[in-house]
């Protein structure tokens, strides 16, 4: 049965019961890859689309001001 | 304090983000010589009698030179004069610039597609100079919210090779 899946989990463990904490991991061996890559392909995106924007929507299209 | 080394990195990204976006700019404003829309410093008009006095009593095309000529324009309520009742002719590749004022309350000037965009402020005259590259229609619409017809205030500027540019409808200077 689906419903027995949380219990599974929790109740055989060897976790620490009281917290549920597995185990202590100091700050500089926590590294988060992925939140890396999707903040990294956001700020290219950023870039990219503020570029596209800015040099073929607002620059390129005549007539322009000129004075 | 300790600052995670991803978090210093992504800090750095920001910053560095920051940085490209105001090079962006400046390299617009340098290097590729982009230019904004002005207003004429120091020179104000009475919204009040912008319609029976000066330049904007008169609005339409004048001639400064061959290859020169200046359009008066009034954003009002809820059209463009000239260019709404019908279309305002320009000839193309010809230094053209506009002024534009408003009896009324803001409104805006978006010839869409292009560079030309601008508020039109009343009391205030927005100037800008431009070449339309080629003999085509351009539509003109107004992107303030002006009032219930805002969404039919529009015009069109109908550009004509120089050599077909009538100036029988000029202002006199
Ligand atoms: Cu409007």
């Amino acid at each position: 049965m689906p419903t027995d899946e949380p219990e599974a989990s929790t109740g055989g463990g060897t976790t620490d019961e009281a917290s549920g904490k597995a185990r202590d991991l100091p700050l500089d061996e926590f590294q988060p890859y992925g939140t890396l890559a999707v903040t990294g392909a956001y700020f290219v995106l950023l870039l990219v689309l503020y570029a596209l924007l800015y040099f073929v929507e607002f620059a390129t299209h005549a007539p322009h001001i000129i004075e | 304090m300790h600052v995670h080394r991803f978090e210093k990195l992504w800090i750095g990204l920001s910053l560095v983000l920051i940085a490209a976006f105001i090079g962006i700019v400046l390299f617009g404003f340098t290097v590729m010589d982009l230019k904004v829309p002005g207003v004429e410093t120091g020179e104000t008009v009475d919204p009040a009698t912008v319609l029976s006095e000066g330049p904007f009593a008169q609005p339409g095309v004048r001639k400064i030179s061959d290859d020169h000529y200046e359009v008066y324009m009034l954003a009002q309520q809820f059209l463009f004069r000239p260019g709404s009742a019908q279309p305002l002719t320009l000839p193309a590749r010809t230094k053209i610039t506009f002024h534009m004022t408003s009896p009324d309350v803001m409104h805006g000037f978006e010839v869409p597609g292009s560079g030309l965009n601008t508020t039109v402020i009343p009391g205030q005259v927005a100037t800008l100079t431009t070449r339309f590259p080629e003999a085509k229609t351009y539509g003109v619409l107004c992107h303030q919210y002006c009032g219930s017809a805002h969404h039919n205030m529009q015009a069109e500027i109908e550009v004509v090779p120089p050599s077909e540019f009538d100036e029988s409808n000029l202002i006199a200077q």
